[in-house]
């Protein structure tokens, strides 16, 4: 389960990266429709932040062993590189 | 981050002219910048200290300052990374320096090839470097 976990932190962190990169700002209007709304503006360093990060972690996901106890391909890659 | 008055046109990258190594570099950014976005002056140009006074010199010396127009001032790895973000040939790159937690190693990285900069490929004071 864990593993699916990194795998969908990962995709939805580069998909985030992708949508701050596409926009200058995005405006966050108040959920009861009352009130002013509010612009958000992302640091420059932000989608690239993001999308490193889910790199990093779909690379983790790829690294850890299946629900069986197997080791992944990638991990079984690795380790056959270092023999 | 430095704050200069003088907002460049361009992101304006000040480098070490008379450095082998950095004019190398400096000659590959510009090869990178497809779309002309970059500006590039020498520390040594009489401009840099008219329109920058609020960068030390000795912060110059010490390493590349790359000047936004909205006036921000970023030096050392933060200046690479804002490169990578700016030039679409070296966003792989920017994948790599963005990592979260990574900069002071990038810093250190930096800080390391600037303070052997000339002993990597010597210093143009003899006037053998070629003119820009």
């Amino acid at each position: 389960m864990w593993k699916s976990v990194f795998l969908a932190a990962g995709i939805f962190a580069c998909i985030a990266g992708v949508e701050l990169l596409l926009i200058d700002s995005a405006v966050v209007l108040p959920v009861d429709g009352r009130g002013d709304p509010s612009v958000f503006t992302a640091p420059d360093w932000a989608p690239w932040g993001l999308i490193s990060a889910g790199a990093v972690t779909i690379l983790h996901f790829c690294a850890l062993p299946t629900a069986g106890g197997k080791a992944s391909a990638g991990a079984m890659m690795a380790e056959s590189r270092f023999r | 981050m430095i704050t200069t008055l003088h907002h460049p046109a361009r992101d304006t990258v000040l480098y070490d002219g008379r450095c082998r190594f950095c004019r190398s570099q400096i000659a590959l950014l510009r090869g990178l910048d497809l779309s002309g976005r970059l500006a590039f002056t020498s520390l040594h140009d009489p401009s840099v200290a008219r329109e920058f006074p609020e960068i030390p010199l000795a912060e110059l010396h010490r390493q590349m300052y790359v000047v936004d127009p909205r006036g921000l001032a970023r030096g050392g790895a933060e200046a690479v990374r804002y490169l990578s973000r700016r030039l679409v040939l070296l966003w792989p790159l920017a994948l790599l320096l963005h990592i979260p937690g990574t900069l002071p190693i990038w810093q250190q990285l930096y800080a390391f090839i600037a303070r052997h900069r000339l002993k990597i490929a010597g210093s143009c004071e003899d006037g053998t470097c070629r003119l820009p």
